[in-house]
Parts: structure tokens; C-alpha cells; sequence
């Protein structure tokens, strides 16, 4: 007989003892998983080397409701140093929309902006209508894909966002804990150069620190909150060790990129 | 978690270079606390491919990776065609049965609860270029009795010419060789809901397919949905533009990684109540 069932017991209880027992492997902060805000966005990137940039944005109002819906798209970019650019906004009905980001927003080879889709209705709401009724602790959060493009005719490159938790009032629901080790499975080839990307998505100061598989120092950084910074690797043969505080500390990987070369890759390490 | 491996197809495409699929793998945990890598495992790992051969597993060969180390496997040097379902078993002891019915449990190089799933890189080269990104097949997607799939193919690229080709991949993998039923996946409009197309896939099968050839130009830019009522797979996009030899690959996300906090599976079935038709 089963006489224990963690289903049972109170939704807060059952979250602080998921969190005691796995605090120290858990991205995301305690208050943000008790009181979880009605919309978090990863962190996505964006460089002035490319000429065109898209973001594939969701609209989980339509996808919910079964019908085209109304919603505001909001994009915010942060410079290099994690102060606000500015915003952009687009409003659409669709279910899915391929969106062209504004040019000229910065000069600093790689920032990173948020995104929001703003609708009538929060994800609450929605779930409630479509018959989830109960007390839900649930946010609905921007996973869209940027594509990235040399020039006007190229197919370009896509990759997903990183693992942000940035709430829409800007509160980061993302902790830095003990230090991690996150390793790719990615052989790095010396006739390429990789730009590895980083940001920020936490309230302090994050140092990230690039070891070769053999534990040889290659470059560290520290990245200001909502900041962005990049280490360059090139003449490298091997595999490498990201060391930070974040649980999980993924770079975006942009191999060979322009303008130096037009044909190039970005995926996530 | 532990995960499976299936191989990355080989792709034939109106150009008399294919483009190629390969696995890198490494002998080194993805990710773990720094203060836990005491545990971390230092002997060599094997790797056994497995084939389908009628409803069997049949084991095709085994490599071992010294730890810290690497191994890329390239479908085109294992002698099988260019889409049949070869899968990578990772295992900490050279004890492989030869043929079976069931895949064997993968070992695993996690060390602790740190985030993120077990992973290698899928590739797929195109003369001297190549796409890559971190992925796997979780076990626990291999054993699924009640399945559906919902997608959308809005990473294609636009076509502007016939260089530029979109193809959509389809991967199941069930851990039981038997399991080898077909399926199809509809494509419609999310507009209409009407059916445009019908792709053919099947359990434990790659599906390979050129939406370029499916679609017409007034349809080539829309944003289709995609959906199955009886099988779960990963669902790939890879673009190509065979002029400047320039590939783009990702993955498309599973309604789940629409929301986040506990709850966030709730979301799944009224997605799916309105998209699985």
C-alpha cells in the first residue's frame, strides 16, 4: 500500500520540500517558485554583425484559446553592461510571427534583450476559461528562436534563447548558487572561431570562468546583471569546461561569423 | 534521466553531395556541482549502435572513449542507408547483448542533480560546413503507450529560390524493436484547420521529409501546424541554401516549454485538445 503521495499535500509544502531537498541544483529562486510571476522571457541575443535579425515569437493566448488573438509583442534590449537600450513593440494576431528586429540598436558586438507577448488576459485567466480552474502556479514563458542572417538573401542561422526567468517587471527569478561546471559536447576545430556568448539573467555580478578540458586557463569574465559579454576562441583543438555559480551556464555559440564570413553557425553550447 | 542516441540521417538532396549526419560524443559529465567531481567517472565509456533488423535490435559495433575524451559517429561510415533508425547506447561495461527486443538501459555520466540532460551533438555537414546543436532522446520518451505530437513549422526559410530547401525530421524511437507501426502527421492551416498535407512516419523511424516539394509559393511563408493523435516525436527543421552552402538546424519546442513553475504541464492538454486533429 502506498502509504506516502507528495501529490497530497499542500502545493506550497510540496514546493518547498522539492526545494529544500534540491536547492542547491535549482536555477530558479524559492520565492519565485512559490509566487511565480504571470510571465518570464529566456535571454536571448543580438549582434550588429548581422544584417537581419528574426525572432519566431509564440502567442500562447491564440494557441490557448483555439483562435487568432490579439497580442503585443515587447521586446527590451540591454547593453553590454545590462543598462536599458530601449524597447520595440509589434502587434499581431497570430499564432506564430516571424518578427524583423529593429538595426542600429547598438554598437557592442553582442547584447541581449527580453521578450514579453502582452495580451487581455494573463495565463491564469486563460487556463480558467478553458477549464483549468485550479489554484495554478504557472507562468507562461518566451522560448522563441532568434535567426540570425549575414545579409538579405541569406536562409541565416537559428538558435533558441537562454534560460532567462526574467519577469515582465524585470524581476529575476534565476539564482547564482555554488559553482558549476558545464562542459558541451562539442569538439572545437582550430580552423574555426567560435565567439562564445554569455549573459546575465541574475541580480549580481556573474564570473564565468573558460578551462580547457585539461584544465588550462583560456579567459574569464565577469558579466554585470541583465549584462552580455563574449570570450573568443580560435587555434583550438579540444573540448572546454565553463566554471560559474549559475546551475546552468550555457553560451550561445556563434562559429565563424560575419562579416569575415558569410557562411556560419549559431547554435547552443 | 538517462537518454538514447538515435543517428542523425544522411540527406539526399538534387545536388550530388548529401548532406551528412554524425553524433560527437564526449567522456565527460555535461554538467555537475564542482564540489561533487570527486565522483566523477574516469574509465573508459563504450558506445554500442544499435539497428533494426526485422524486430530485432541487432548490435552493429561498439567504440570505447577514454575519459575527457571524444568520438564524432558518422551514419556514413557505418555501412546502413541513409535514414533506417541506428541508435547510441552509452554503457560503462562492454556487455552489449548482440540481438534483443529491447534496447539495453543506458549508463549515465551524471554525477549529481545538476540541471540539464545527458547530450551529445547532432551535426549535419554539408561539403565544408556544418550545423550542430545539443540534443537527446530521452529514455523516458521511449516507452510512452499514449502519445501525440503538436508542432509548427515557422523555422523554415524563406524560399526564395529552388536552391534554398526545407526539410522537416521526424524522430521516434521506442525502446522495443517490435514497436514499428506507421503514422501520419497532418498539416494543415491553423486558420481553416483543413488537412493540407499528410506526411507518412513510423515508430522507430527517422522521417525524412522536403517540405519545398510540399509546398506551393502561396503557402511557402504561412506558418503550418503540425500534429499526430497516437505517436510522440522530436521534430527537426533543417534549412539549406545549396548556393553558399550555408545550414540552419533547431528544434521545435514541446508545448510544456511554453510555460514554467509546477504547474506548467497543465498547459499541454488544452493545446493539444485544439491542434491534435
Amino acid at each position: 500500500m502506498k502509504i506516502f503521495n507528495k501529490r497530497r499535500l499542500p502545493h506550497n509544502l510540496r514546493i518547498l520540500g522539492s526545494h529544500i531537498l534540491k536547492n542547491s541544483f535549482n536555477p530558479f529562486s524559492l520565492k519565485s517558485r512559490l509566487n511565480s510571476p504571470s510571465k518570464v522571457s529566456d535571454f536571448f541575443i543580438w549582434s550588429p554583425n548581422f544584417k537581419k535579425i528574426e525572432f519566431i515569437a509564440e502567442n500562447i493566448n491564440a494557441l490557448l484559446s483555439g483562435e487568432e488573438k490579439e497580442v503585443l509583442h515587447e521586446f527590451i534590449f540591454y547593453n553590454k553592461k545590462g543598462e536599458f537600450i530601449r524597447s520595440y513593440k509589434y502587434e499581431t494576431e497570430k499564432f506564430f510571427s516571424k518578427i524583423i528586429l529593429p538595426a542600429n540598436i547598438s554598437k557592442d558586438k553582442y547584447i541581449s534583450f527580453v521578450h514579453f507577448a502582452h495580451s487581455k488576459l494573463t495565463l491564469k485567466e486563460i487556463l480558467k476559461k478553458v477549464g483549468v480552474n485550479k489554484k495554478l502556479n504557472i507562468s507562461s514563458q518566451s522560448r522563441g528562436y532568434t535567426i540570425f542572417s549575414p545579409n538579405k538573401s541569406s536562409i541565416g542561422s537559428s538558435v533558441h534563447g537562454n534560460l532567462g526567468g526574467i519577469s515582465s517587471n524585470n524581476e529575476k527569478t534565476l539564482k547564482q548558487r555554488s559553482l558549476f561546471i558545464y562542459t558541451p559536447a562539442y569538439f572545437f576545430k582550430k580552423n574555426n572561431c567560435y565567439d562564445l556568448v554569455f549573459n546575465n539573467p541574475t541580480n549580481r555580478n556573474l564570473l564565468i570562468k573558460l578551462t580547457s578540458l585539461s584544465s588550462e586557463n583560456l579567459k574569464e569574465i565577469i558579466i554585470k546583471p541583465m549584462g552580455t559579454d563574449y570570450i573568443q576562441i580560435k587555434n583550438f583543438n579540444g573540448g572546454i569546461n565553463i566554471e560559474s555559480k549559475l546551475p546552468i551556464c550555457r553560451p550561445f555559440i556563434f562559429k565563424n561569423t560575419p562579416p569575415n564570413n558569410l557562411v556560419f553557425d549559431v547554435f547552443h553550447g | 534521466m538517462t537518454c538514447y542516441f538515435p543517428i542523425p540521417p544522411s540527406i539526399k538532396n538534387n545536388s550530388k553531395d548529401k548532406i551528412l549526419g554524425s553524433l560527437t560524443f564526449i567522456n565527460f559529465p555535461n554538467n555537475f556541482k564542482k564540489s561533487n567531481q570527486r565522483n566523477i567517472y574516469k574509465k573508459n565509456i563504450f558506445l554500442g549502435t544499435y539497428i533494426l533488423e526485422k524486430n530485432y535490435w541487432k548490435l552493429l559495433n561498439v567504440v570505447s572513449v577514454p575519459y575527457k575524451e571524444f568520438k564524432e559517429i558518422e551514419r556514413e561510415k557505418l555501412n546502413i542507408s541513409d535514414t533506417e533508425m541506428a541508435v547510441v547506447v552509452i554503457s560503462k561495461t562492454n556487455e552489449f547483448p548482440s540481438s534483443c527486443t529491447h534496447l539495453p538501459n543506458p549508463s549515465s555520466l551524471r554525477i549529481d542533480e545538476s540541471p540539464v540532460a545527458e547530450r551529445a551533438s547532432y551535426n549535419f555537414s554539408y561539403k565544408n560546413n556544418q550545423t550542430s546543436f545539443q540534443g537527446e532522446y530521452p529514455k523516458a520518451m521511449t516507452s510512452l503507450s499514449k502519445a501525440s505530437f503538436f508542432g509548427f513549422d515557422t523555422l523554415k526559410a524563406n524560399t526564395k529560390n529552388e536552391k534554398i530547401i526545407n526539410y522537416i525530421l521526424f524522430i521516434n524511437l521506442n525502446s522495443c524493436s517490435e514497436k514499428q507501426s506507421n503514422d501520419i502527421i497532418n498539416i494543415f492551416h491553423p486558420k481553416e484547420k483543413n488537412i493540407l498535407f499528410q506526411l507518412e512516419t513510423r515508430e522507430n523511424q527517422i522521417s525524412v521529409h522536403n517540405l519545398s516539394l510540399l509546398y506551393d509559393s502561396k503557402i511557402s511563408n504561412e506558418t503550418l501546424f503540425l500534429s499526430s493523435k497516437s505517436k510522440a516525436y522530436i521534430a527537426l527543421i533543417l534549412s539549406i541554401d545549396l548556393e553558399t552552402c550555408q545550414l540552419s538546424l533547431e528544434h521545435t519546442h514541446p508545448p510544456a516549454e511554453m510555460a514554467t513553475g509546477m504547474d506548467r504541464h497543465l498547459i499541454v492538454k488544452p493545446i493539444k485538445n485544439n491542434w491534435v486533429i
